[in-house]
């Protein structure tokens, strides 16, 4: 029995399948042809390329196209002038009416009734509130609310 | 074939699926080989070797040419082995000893070998070296490669694989003089 490697044959005992050597090189050309085919499909996404595109140049219009539809400088001004006499309306009606109402409350005065509610359904003009307003003011000698 | 022109065939569309045959024809039993020594099953081989020619086929434009192309090819083999031998041990959670002591079984079950009792025993031998030093051992005992070649293909100096193999050949000799 052979104890050192010097001794021993150097023999091939892996056994390959009967004409594996002469198939292989087809088989393997087939699996290249196969796996250039999978990656062709960087053709089946052009559509999918062409939709990006698409997609794209809708956004690219809408982008040009959105800024026109915008208001004006003159529609802006008009806005915000309009915002600010809203705001005025809620500070020279509704805001001093609250306040003068946790004021009046504060004095222990009966004043259950809610000014804005009857200015609201038309039972008060805008000028007798603001009348009202002035003369409520006038007596709680509120008037730095309205100071900068 | 000169190389260079096999190359060249093989760059060109007209003539690669040609030039691919014969150069499979020159290597395909040599890489067969170095591949079934590591894993020893023939449809893991198979698997190996066709993954290996593809790896060539799909990359031929991409060898620069630096080295012999048989070279470049045993490379590419070699790392297929030892991929699919890390990838079996991650996929199995075992450690390394394992991997093997399934590799020595299958040498005495598998229908695809046919040597005798003492080649079973130096395979197994063999089997017990860790996969790099089994590399070299293989490839310089059985296929007889130069030392020069294997360090292109290993990546390693030729010093280290020198005495790489020389602890290879101890280790083994020990195992066969034992029992």
């Amino acid at each position: 029995m052979h104890t050192s490697l010097s001794d021993m044959p150097r023999k091939n005992a892996f056994i390959v399948p009967e004409g594996y050597f002469e198939e292989l090189p087809t088989a393997v050309l087939l699996k290249c042809s196969v796996s250039k085919e999978k990656k062709e499909p960087l053709r089946a996404l052009k559509p999918l390329w062409w939709s990006v595109a698409a997609c794209s140049l809708l956004l690219l219009g809408i982008w040009f196209v959105v800024p026109n539809s915008t208001p004006s400088s003159d529609s802006l001004l008009a806005e915000e002038s309009y915002a600010i006499s809203e705001l005025q309306d809620y500070l020279a009606y509704y805001v001093p009416l609250t306040v003068i109402e946790e004021e009046l409350n504060d004095f222990d005065m009966d004043f259950s009734f809610d000014m804005d509610f009857l200015h609201f359904y038309g039972e008060i003009s805008d000028a007798d509130l603001l009348a009202y307003n002035n003369a409520l003011l006038d007596y709680l000698n509120f008037n730095d609310f309205y100071e900068d | 074939m000169n190389e260079d022109i096999l190359i060249q065939q093989l760059r060109n569309e007209h003539s690669r699926n040609f030039a691919f045959r014969q150069l499979m024809q020159q290597e395909q039993e040599k890489v067969y080989r170095l591949i079934r020594r590591m894993v020893i099953d023939h449809d893991d081989t198979d698997d190996l070797v066709q993954s290996t020619f593809i790896k060539v086929f799909e990359n031929i434009n991409e060898f620069e040419g630096k080295s012999k192309l048989s070279t470049w090819i045993y490379r590419i083999a070699v790392n297929e082995a030892l991929n699919f031998l890390r990838h079996k041990r991650r996929k199995l959670f075992v450690p390394i000893i394992d991997v093997e002591r399934q590799l020595s079984n299958k040498i005495d079950t598998t229908s695809n070998f046919n040597g005798d009792e003492v080649e079973k025993k130096l395979q197994k031998a063999i089997l017990t070296l860790p996969a790099k030093q089994r590399l070299v051992f293989n490839m310089r005992y059985y296929e007889n490669i130069k030392y020069e070649e294997m360090s292109d293909i290993l990546g390693t100096s030729v010093g280290a694989l020198k005495a790489s193999y020389h602890i290879a050949e101890e280790k083994i000799e020990k195992i066969l003089k034992s029992n």
